[in-house]
């Protein structure tokens, strides 16, 4: 009866004081031997945190039975000990040697010795070698070391499958006890392992555990970058190639930034060059069956890929696999076992497991070539390799998103300063009053390929209403430049019709106002001009409430776009939207502009026609009547109303001047016609005339009378100033009707002249009336200004007097002046003129 | 006695209105009036004593320039000089005192360019002052004084 792992525990932690009965044919002395055996059998293995410490249990078995040699022998995957015959071959798991120079074929049939224990499960012991016709001589073992005698006892692993403990003598033959002894211990070795794979696999999970926490704070504080992968990649092929003993442990990736749908070997222990260092799926080798189909493999021996029917047992466990990916490993091998002969030599096991995130598959780790025991990678191994998998995919899939996280802001980085940019250009174009609609266009496409990866063939088509075509507008892209020119041409020509057929795309996104983003769909979705299309976004220029084209962006690189790249190829859509609303505005404001100004002009003229064609008969009017009033003897009350009319004809004059004035105004300066001196009489004759009419006509029903000072007007004999007659009766004029319409009852308007500084003449007007506040001087001589109590004490009037008279004193080389004070509310009104130089008469 | 109200901002047309009437209703008292504000502040008067025709001017200002001029109110503001002797009408049509007197709104500006209500009388000023005076006689209802004009 086999003895327990647990009953072996048991005895170790509750030793009795005297011999425990397994049930086995013992003496007492062997028992007493046997108990300390297995007490430090066990110790032996718990100690063990390596894999390889299998090898150390057979060096416990073989030292405690004066052996050269312990060999573990296992059945090889795919035997079969229940046909008939038994089918299978045996291989070394594991091995002990006294003189570790020397290696035995790591290769037995069934009809061995060894095979006869396996199959028939009772020990079997070969007293002499040299006498066993099954036994090749030429081993080393036995022709160089000199084993004479083993024992062989079955045992059975936890997987179900056989194996056998093969313990070797140069000498001494076994006796019954050595076998039951032997046997007891063999029975262990199962759990034992097990225990040791168990205790090897929280090691290995915990430092790879340890090198990926380490990374991720890393790269916490940092950038990603693919550096950083290859560095944590570098360290998790050392641990796990290190704890497999293998002669080859390989991390492959896809970094789906620069190279999506190719697996990159990001790092591996191969000391030579990898003769494939990439893979993709679909492929048939070995690393892209498990890429493809997402599922781990162990082959026993690679070596099987040359045998027919052994490769057909393996595609029948991986159906689709059509050959092994790791030619070098069987060149190489023996550089790993130096002097050892092909029987020699172990299987070439190979292990490997994807790297997944869900189904999403990122990658694959893998194993080949055990060098140390257990010299191939069972299920055991394999389901250790998948938990360092399913650790490492988790870190993968984190560093994608910090990487997709940092893409994505970086893009809309790129994006806002690059809009930022185009909205100037824009806002430049408004204020030359230009429209560049192509470069605007030319603009929008190359900002969506350098934000958008992977985007590669651009272009914006129009609207045609008219026609209800979509037309190329603007094209980005070397794709464009392919084929000949007629060809070329033939494809800028090219337009769709927005309700077909045939249908396309770009018809559908104007027809429903809504973008369109396509990835990894048939090639008959991507339409013409490239149907080759991987990906493909289409979003609609949209101005005010209706489409005006589109925007069409693709791709046929492997590399999905993003799921931000459609958010900002719709607002580039919005923003050429938005430019076309303004550039239709900017037309129709010049449109309107040019009708306006043409309307402008058209009034003008016919204010200046209707201006000119009253001037003759009030000039006529106004001297008929001076001659009527020249006339003697003329009666009062005929005088009055000559009078009377006289002023309103002047007044007729001064309404029909400004209304002249104000038509010159709107399109030009005033321009004086005829400069002459000013003469001193003929300026105090008119102010008289002008201050004896406003009187007359205005000033009786308030009192308001006028004062004009004749001799501060003296100075005109020593100084020359040069006016345009026509323009200062205007100015005076309208400073006088000022001047009475807001003086206060009973009150007198001054008018004087004088010296102001050197060069400079004025004429004043002083009057006692509602003043400006100094605040709003400035603003009365503005066109259409009036205080808020000019617009109370007058019945007509539109603001436009002071600032007719501001514009005419500019015209004269002058400046009109307004002093309001506080002091009785007087007002003086200056109207300032240069004195020409070097005059003095 | 007759008496005929006028109010005018315009000094010469306000003479002008004076002499017609002395001269076509030697017998009517004229009142007269230049401004919007003398109008208003002298309403209670009027209303005490309401004449029998109004010559009403339409744009008129709302004072005179004084030292402590009235300010003018929010509906004078808003509606300005232009509609200054439609609010007079409207005032007088809004007092039982004063409701049935006739009002001639006598303007410069044509019939057309005001909403005028549907009691008050338009007459254009004209060098003619016909129609103006065929219009007080029929609201005064008799005939004026055959003078010379």
């Amino acid at each position: 009866m086999a003895l327990s792992l647990r009953t072996a525990v048991q005895y170790i932690l509750h030793r009795p004081q005297r011999a425990y009965n397994w049930g086995l044919q013992v003496s007492s002395e062997d028992a007493l031997k046997a108990d300390g055996s297995v007490n430090a059998f066990v110790f032996t293995a718990l100690r063990q945190h390596k894999l390889s410490g299998l090898a150390e249990m057979l060096r416990f078995i073989a030292e405690c039975f004066d052996a050269y040699a312990c060999i573990l022998w296992r059945l090889a995957p795919g035997g079969d000990l229940g046909s008939d015959p038994a089918q299978g071959r045996l291989f070394v798991l594991a091995q002990w040697l006294q003189d570790q120079c020397f290696w035995s074929s790591h290769n037995l049939t069934l009809d061995s010795n060894t095979g006869d224990a396996i199959r028939t499960n009772t020990p079997v012991c070969v007293p002499d070698v040299s006498t066993d016709s099954r036994i090749e001589q030429s081993d080393p073992l036995w022709a160089v070391a000199g084993v004479k005698t083993f024992c062989s006892v079955p045992v059975v692993f936890l997987d179900g499958q056989r194996g056998a403990v093969n313990v070797y003598r140069v000498s001494q033959e076994f006796t019954s006890g050595d076998i039951s002894r032997i046997q007891a211990l063999a029975d262990l070795v199962p759990s034992l392992y097990q225990t040791i794979r168990d205790k090897v696999s929280f090691l290995l999970t915990s430092r790879i555990s340890r090198i990926l926490q380490s990374a991720e704070l890393l790269a916490a504080s940092m950038p990603s970058s693919p550096q950083e992968m290859t560095q944590v990649a570098h360290e998790i092929c050392d641990v796990v190639g290190e704890e497999f003993h293998a002669a080859e442990a390989s991390v492959f990736f896809e970094d789906r930034f620069s190279t999506p749908g190719v697996y990159q070997c990001f790092a591996t222990t191969w000391k030579r060059k990898l003769e494939k260092t990439q893979y993709g799926i679909n492929e048939p080798h070995l690393t892209s069956w498990i890429l493809t189909r997402n599922q781990p493999v162990t082959v026993f021996d690679l070596l099987d890929f040359r045998d027919g029917r052994k490769k057909a047992r393996i595609q029948l466990e991986y159906p689709g696999l059509e050959r092994c990916d790791s030619p070098e490993f069987e060149s190489h091998i023996h550089d790993f076992f130096p002097g050892v002969g092909d029987q020699g030599l172990p299987p070439i096991s190979f292990m490997g497991a994807p790297v997944t995130v869900g189904s999403d598959v990122l990658g694959v780790i893998r194993c080949s070539g055990a060098l140390a025991p257990p010299y191939y990678f069972a299920e055991g191994e394999l389901r250790l390799l998948e938990l360092v998998a399913a650790q490492v995919g988790h870190f993968w899939s984190n560093w994608i998103v910090r990487r997709e996280s940092e893409e994505e802001n970086q893009a809309w980085r790129v994006f806002i300063d690059r809009v930022s940019k185009m909205n100037q250009g824009v806002q430049n174009d408004v204020i030359a009053g230009v429209s560049d609609q192509g470069r605007v266009h030319r603009e929008a496409l190359e900002i969506a390929r350098d934000v958008i990866p992977g985007a590669e063939t651009l272009d914006i088509r129009l609207l045609d209403e008219e026609r209800n075509e979509l037309y190329y507008a603007c094209i980005l892209g070397d794709r464009w430049n392919r084929g000949s020119k007629q060809e070329r041409q033939a494809r800028l020509e090219f337009r769709y019709s927005i309700n077909g057929p045939p249908d396309s795309i770009g018809a559908q996104v104007v027809r429903s106002g809504k973008a369109c983003a396509m990835n990894d769909e048939p090639d008959s979705l991507y339409h013409a001009p490239f149907p080759d299309s991987c990906a493909m976004i289409v979003v609609p220029l949209r101005s005010r409430d209706h489409v005006i084209g589109v925007m069409d962006i693709r791709t046929s690189t492997q590399r999905k776009f993003p799921k931000y790249a459609i958010s900002i190829a719709e607002l580039l859509g919005q923003q050429l939207g938005l430019y076309q609303d303004l550039a239709n505005a900017m037309r129709s404001l010049r449109d309107a502009e040019e009708e306006l100004r043409a309307l402008l002009r058209g009034q003008t003229m016919t204010y200046e026609d209707l201006g000119h064609q009253l001037k003759s008969p009030v000039f006529q009017a106004e001297a008929r009547i001076q001659t009527a009033l020249r006339s003697k003897d003329l009666p009062d009350e005929l005088w009055t109303h000559l009078s009377a009319i006289r002023g309103l004809i002047r007044k007729t004059k001064r309404v029909t001047m400004n209304v002249r004035l104000f038509a010159q105004l709107a399109n030009q300066n005033i321009v004086p016609s005829k400069m002459t001196v000013l003469d001193n009489d003929k300026l105090t004759g008119s102010l008289i005339g002008y201050a004896s009419d406003h009187e007359r006509l205005l000033g009786a029903e308030r009192q308001v009378t006028f004062q004009v000072e004749r001799k501060t007007f003296g100075v005109l004999r020593m100084h020359e100033v040069r006016v345009d007659y026509d323009l200062l009766e205007q100015a005076l004029n309208n400073v006088l009707d000022n001047a009475f319409k807001y003086s206060f009852r009973r009150s007198t308007v001054r008018v004087y002249g004088g010296v102001a500084g050197p060069g400079l003449f004025y004429i004043a007007v002083n009057n006692r009336g509602i003043r400006l506040n100094p605040t709003e001087v400035e603003k009365a001589k503005s066109r259409g200004w009036r205080s808020e109590a000019a617009e109370s004490t007058t019945g007509e009037g539109s603001g436009i007097g002071l600032w007719i008279v501001h514009h005419i004193m500019k015209a004269l080389g002058g400046e009109l002046k307004i002093h309001p004070t506080t002091a009785e509310d007087l007002t003086e009104i200056r109207l300032l003129f240069p004195i020409s130089k070097g005059s003095s008469h | 006695m007759t008496f005929i109200l006028s109010v005018e901002d315009d000094p010469l047309s306000g003479e002008w209105i004076r002499q017609t009437i002395a001269a076509k209703f030697p017998d009517a008292q004229l009142k007269q009036m230049s401004t919007e504000y003398e109008f208003v502040s002298k309403f209670e008067e009027i209303a005490s004593n309401p004449p029998d025709v109004v010559l009403m001017d339409v744009m008129l200002r709302w004072t005179d320039p004084a030292p402590d001029m009235p300010p003018r109110p929010d509906d004078v503001r808003e509606g300005g000089i232009g509609e200054a002797g439609l609010r007079c009408q409207q005032r007088f049509q809004a007092d039982l005192r004063t409701k049935a007197v006739p009002v001639i709104l006598y303007t410069v500006l044509q019939k057309e360019s005001l909403r005028l209500p549907a009691n008050v009388v338009h007459v254009q000023k004209d060098a003619d002052p016909t129609e103006l005076i065929q219009t007080i006689t029929l609201m005064l209802g008799r005939e004026p004084a055959d003078s010379a004009s």
